[in-house]
């Protein structure tokens, strides 16, 4: 099988580098982000993955270990300072997605790599409805039947469980209506890939379990395959099958998701995943 | 005839980094090989190493050193476990080798026969074949049907045991490896579901079996042969007068 988003020596730091930090056989004795010599911040260092048609891979690590850098620049929202991305639908998978040009990047973003943010802020508009968030999307990619584009955004909404809310304003929506506007608006072009960044954070149990729920099921139906980025174990459980640990914007583990819980072999990973409720 | 598993010098130590690298020998030095169509039941004290030695051949647990050869049916390649990405892993668990964990991790908000069809649809079932094979899994295993909409979460500890047992049968698994099935149930619903485990043998064509089980009136039913695991190490191996004479 081959992969649908094959990523290779992804890095993006913040500072001009010097020679101790740039040198990428002693960033396995890194511990921080912050170069203590030249002060440059390494938000990513050198990320392989490669992500399968249908399957969900999740992302761990504490904050500013690199994970939401990963999804900027893979929403190609940040230029990796260098490193590789090629989507097997995207010209062939020949061209990396960053030697796209402005308009073929905002076109990638726009149908192919769709982005679920936790802060529904950065992926919605607030000042208008629902249904007009979705539809933006299609207005962006060249569709002007409105009638075809409102029968769109209805059905998604409904399949959100979101039935009668087409036309409120998405800033009156509850947090957890406001994260299903956002994956319905990343459905809309049956995107084959969705970057969820931390999707169920801040919101209640029963809502959490409901979108994560939601989630699962779009994505056997839709059969899109994600990066899931998430501090919780319990629903990376639920949704992904292998997982990356990010420490330092460095991967220190990789595995099923079944071998980090049941068995996490760096310190990093075991410090992790006993700190948490699993 | 060929062998399922062939297991050699398996040892899994746990480096215990926050406890200051505490070192913890799960399971010292395995070795065993166990045919294509056995029932092997693994016996021994809490703590002894068996879910260890379980999930080593589930892939959940990394060997610390060793190998473990599986070849889940006659007609299968032979694997060995230390040797398949992450992704192969999890398309031959998926595909051929079915795991039933001790403790249940139950899926929220979903309905009790939706977790068992999509169990059976990520196997590669269709939708309506995947929905029937559920729906006659748990009436086997006699979950009533007005539990069939209901959230696992609201299940009884046997009940969720049972619905675990479906969603690792809808597989039809070549090999089925299993954690305590049965600890959470009564002694006829114990015997059902030796009762199907038998039948699953018996419809796989020679299904493969291993089984922690402390219950011996269910080891004598479904083992042909027995391994008995003492502090870590492997005591005794082989059918169930072989066994019983050893120890």
């Amino acid at each position: 099988m081959k992969p649908l988003l094959s990523i290779r020596k992804l890095t993006k730091r913040f500072g001009p580098g010097c020679e101790q930090c740039v040198d990428e056989s002693r960033w396995g004795e890194i511990d921080a982000n912050a170069c203590p010599n030249c002060g440059t911040v390494w938000a990513l260092r050198g990320l392989d993955l490669d992500l399968f048609p249908g399957e969900i891979v999740g992302i761990v690590g504490e904050s500013g270990a690199g994970k939401t850098t990963l999804v900027d620049l893979l929403s190609l929202a940040a230029v990796p300072d260098y490193g590789a991305a090629h989507l097997a639908n995207w010209r062939g998978g020949l061209h990396s997605i960053y030697s796209a040009s402005d308009q073929e990047k905002r076109h990638l973003s726009n149908v192919h790599i769709s982005t679920v943010y936790q802060d529904a802020s950065r992926g919605l508009l607030m000042g208008i409805s629902s249904g007009g968030n979705v539809v933006e999307r299609l207005l962006a990619s060249g569709e002007r039947c409105i009638g075809d584009m409102r029968a769109r955004a209805q059905y998604l909404l409904d399949y959100m469980e979101l039935q009668g809310l087409m036309d409120v304003r998405t800033g009156r929506l509850s947090a957890g209506m406001k994260q299903r506007v956002q994956i319905a608006k990343a459905l809309v072009h049956r995107p084959s890939v969705i970057l969820f960044d931390e999707p169920t954070t801040g919101l209640d149990v029963s809502v959490q379990a409901r979108t994560l729920d939601l989630i699962r099921k779009a994505q056997r139906e839709h059969g899109f395959a994600a990066l899931l980025v998430t501090h919780d174990w319990n629903v990376l459980r639920l949704l992904a099958t292998r997982a990356l640990v990010l420490k330092a914007g460095r991967v220190i583990e990789r595995g099923t998701v079944e071998q980090l819980i049941e068995d996490p072999q760096a310190p990093y990973s075991q410090l992790l995943i006993h700190s948490s409720t699993t | 005839m060929s062998n399922c598993i062939e297991v050699s010098g398996l040892s899994k130590t746990f480096t215990l980094h926050l406890v200051g690298g505490t070192r913890l020998n799960a399971l010292h030095e395995t070795s065993f090989a166990l045919e294509h169509g056995a029932s092997l039941v693994i016996m021994g004290k809490t703590g002894a190493g068996k879910s260890t030695l379980l999930k080593l051949l589930a892939g959940a647990y990394r060997a610390s050193s060793g190998a473990i050869v599986i070849q889940p049916s006659p007609e299968s390649s032979r694997v060995e476990l230390a040797s398949l990405s992450d992704v192969d892993l999890i398309a031959l668990r998926r595909r051929s080798v079915g795991y039933l964990p001790q403790h249940i991790h139950v899926v929220p908000r979903v309905p009790a026969i939706d977790v068992v069809t999509a169990t059976g649809i990520e196997a590669g079932l269709e939708e309506a074949e995947a929905r029937a094979r559920a729906e006659e899994l748990l009436d086997e295993l006699e979950i009533k049907r007005k539990l069939f909409p209901l959230f696992p979460s609201t299940f009884s500890p046997g009940e969720r045991q049972r619905l675990n047992l479906a969603c690792a049968l809808v597989r039809n698994p070549s090999l089925l490896l299993m954690d305590e099935p049965v600890s959470a149930l009564d002694p006829r619903m114990m015997q059902q579901v030796v009762g199907m485990l038998q039948r699953h043998r018996s419809r796989t064509g020679g299904g493969t079996l291993v089984t922690i089980l402390h219950q011996m009136a269910a080891a004598e039913q479904l083992a042909d042969r027995v391994m008995v695991i003492d502090d870590a190490r492997m005591k005794a191996f082989g059918t169930f007068s072989e066994v019983l004479q050893a120890t």
